[in-house]
């Protein structure tokens, strides 16, 4: 539908003012919110996601389009619960103890987000015992991602997966983890369920993982 | 350039090296290290390699910003950051980490929400009320070893500054929203004056040779920022400090994190003469196609204290082979001075370079 390339072109191009009214008249139109998401704001940022991990775009062209896609979900927020629409998932995310590093942490979280995951961001230097926490108040969460920037504190992903085994939760949940230092080997060094390089390619991963 | 004779391969004196790496030894050179990478940065000519430790910094404690980012170098006592955190010359707080020998700042409390209110939000610091000649007074014994090179360093550059004051993300924003443009450059003018004011104090009372301008542009994967967002953006105020740091007689290095090699050819049209760069680049490229405009500090590999002899110069021969080239000077980054290699490692890239660089006596 045109209103919905219209749509998807002003979040890709990071057009909040623009994202808002479309939406709107979409949804005047009697286009269903379900399918506004589904057809033209998650694609647009999949296409973003896609072309940051090609090197085409770069991290405020992606951070501009999430922004103007929030824009667009914001108004169809009452509509979605009025038909019942489901998250995607449900994750929870978090910088690890000693790591006050959020940037590549807030990049995952928003791309994630418009995948139409729930998502809970525990912010920075998170204790394995605040995840633990988390998952025992939680039990519909679906993702544990965890992050670490220094070498210093990439132990701290392992000390998280242990401690999510040891609370006996490890079944429950998918991991995933990233960080500059962390690398696929490290990832199966630990255990973890995944590891991807970059925020656009941590997104479809954690669509992957609740579609196994 | 004076031929390589073995008469001076007798030390001069030796440089003490990082916890964990070598010491260097400076030889009875023809020329000092000094004059040495002056001479590769203006002529591109150089007698032997050039090396970070060339340069001695002198980045005062009044400046603030030093001692927020745990770089305070006058000649005194070391300068340890209080690890609950330093405020910078805009009052931002950075917590230090000596685990990595680097600062952040505090994330989730901004000095600045919306970039349309930086003057009302942002209190620009006074460099003129500070001591500098008392400084350069309590410094003069370290600043006047000929033997080096003086170096200033302006931490925290024009996009540092803004996530400093902004938050990465919301500065990320305003650096390619169209609504904030007029802000942004609003506010890089400022910082621009302001920057300019620390470099002319930098040679009025230190008289520096060059300057360092500390701006992170890249992730350990890609740059932060495309290229026509910084050219729009940075480009101009970068050129402006460079200029007026030229015509100072001052040479400007320039740092970014990162893997931004993409981005030199930006450094060169601002006029940037050294840059300071990961191991993440491709460096070989860069002086290839960028050596003959500035001067990349490139990095050896880490051979290990164990290394024999023959390990060591077949490791020396091969960065000679790659890195030594007329008219393409390069200088031995600081990476390569924290790696843990036998002090042979740089003679031998001394003598190779002499050699290569100058010929020998005799014309061997």
């Amino acid at each position: 539908m045109e209103i919905y390339e219209q749509i998807s072109s002003a979040v890709q191009r990071g057009k909040k003012k623009e994202v808002k009214p479309l939406v709107q008249q979409a949804l005047d139109e009697g286009c269903d919110a379900i399918d506004i998401l589904n057809e033209a704001l998650v694609p647009a940022m999949s296409i973003i996601g896609d072309k940051f991990s090609a090197g085409e775009v770069f991290v405020p062209e992606m951070l501009v389009a999430a922004r103007a896609m929030a824009a667009g979900t914001d108004i169809l927020k009452p509509y979605l619960a009025d038909e019942g629409a489901e998250p995607v998932g449900k994750a929870v995310i978090g910088t690890v103890k000693g790591d006050m590093h959020d940037i590549g942490k807030n990049l995952v979280r928003m791309m994630i987000e418009s995948k139409g995951f729930e998502v809970t961001d525990l912010g920075v230097d998170v204790a394995p015992e605040q995840f633990v926490a988390f998952l025992q108040e939680n039990d519909d969460t679906d993702i544990v991602c965890c992050s670490a920037l220094l070498t210093t504190t990439m132990p701290e992903i392992q000390a998280t997966i242990k401690a999510i085994e040891d609370a006996g939760l490890r079944d429950t949940v998918k991991i995933m983890i990233g960080g500059a230092p962390v690398t696929q080997a490290f990832a199966d060094e630990v255990g973890a369920d995944a590891y991807t390089p970059d925020a656009g390619a941590a997104s479809v991963k954690a669509v992957e993982l609740v579609s196994e | 350039m004076k031929p390589f004779t073995e008469d001076e391969m007798v030390p001069l004196c030796v440089q003490p090296g990082f916890p964990g790496a070598p010491s260097r030894t400076v030889w009875h050179s023809p020329c000092t290290p000094r004059e040495n990478l002056l001479s590769a940065i203006q002529a591109k000519e150089c007698s032997f390699l050039p090396n970070v430790l060339d340069m001695r910094g002198i980045n005062p404690a009044f400046l603030s910003d030093n001692r927020a980012r745990g770089t305070v170098m006058d000649g005194g006592d070391p300068f340890v950051p209080d690890p609950h955190g330093e405020r910078d010359a805009f009052g931002v707080e950075w917590i230090y980490d000596p685990e990595i020998n680097g600062s952040m700042v505090r994330p989730g409390a901004p000095l600045l929400e919306d970039i349309e209110d930086w003057e009302e939000a942002i209190a620009f610091p006074d460099p003129m009320l500070w001591d500098w000649a008392g400084q350069a007074e309590a410094s003069r014994t370290y600043l006047a070893d000929p033997l080096y090179a003086r170096k200033s360093t302006i931490f925290t550059g024009f996009f540092e500054r803004l996530i400093s004051f902004m938050d990465f993300e919301e500065a990320a924003i305003a650096m390619v929203d169209e609504d904030a443009q007029e802000h942004v450059h609003a506010l890089f003018d400022r910082l621009t004056e302001l920057y300019l004011t620390y470099l002319e104090c930098f040679k009025e009372h230190f008289d520096i040779d060059i300057l360092e301008v500390h701006d992170d542009w890249g992730s350990q994967t890609a740059p932060l920022l495309s290229e026509g967002t910084l050219r729009e953006t940075v480009l101009p105020y970068l050129t402006r400090l460079v200029s007026r740091a030229h015509d100072l007689g001052v040479a400007v290095e320039f740092h970014s994190c990162g893997k931004i090699e993409c981005l030199v050819p930006l450094m060169v049209e601002a006029g940037v003469d050294m840059w300071m760069g990961q191991d993440v680049n491709d460096k070989k490229a860069v002086v290839d196609a960028w050596g003959d405009k500035l001067i990349v500090e490139v990095e050896v590999p880490e051979l290990g204290e164990e290394a024999s002899d023959e390990e060591v110069w077949q490791a020396a021969q091969a960065f000679a082979d790659d890195f030594i080239i007329p008219g393409k000077p390069v200088a031995l980054s600081i990476y390569s001075a924290a790696r843990a290699n036998r002090p042979l490692l740089t003679d031998a890239l001394y003598e190779l370079s002499r050699k290569k660089l100058c010929g020998t006596a005799g014309g061997a």
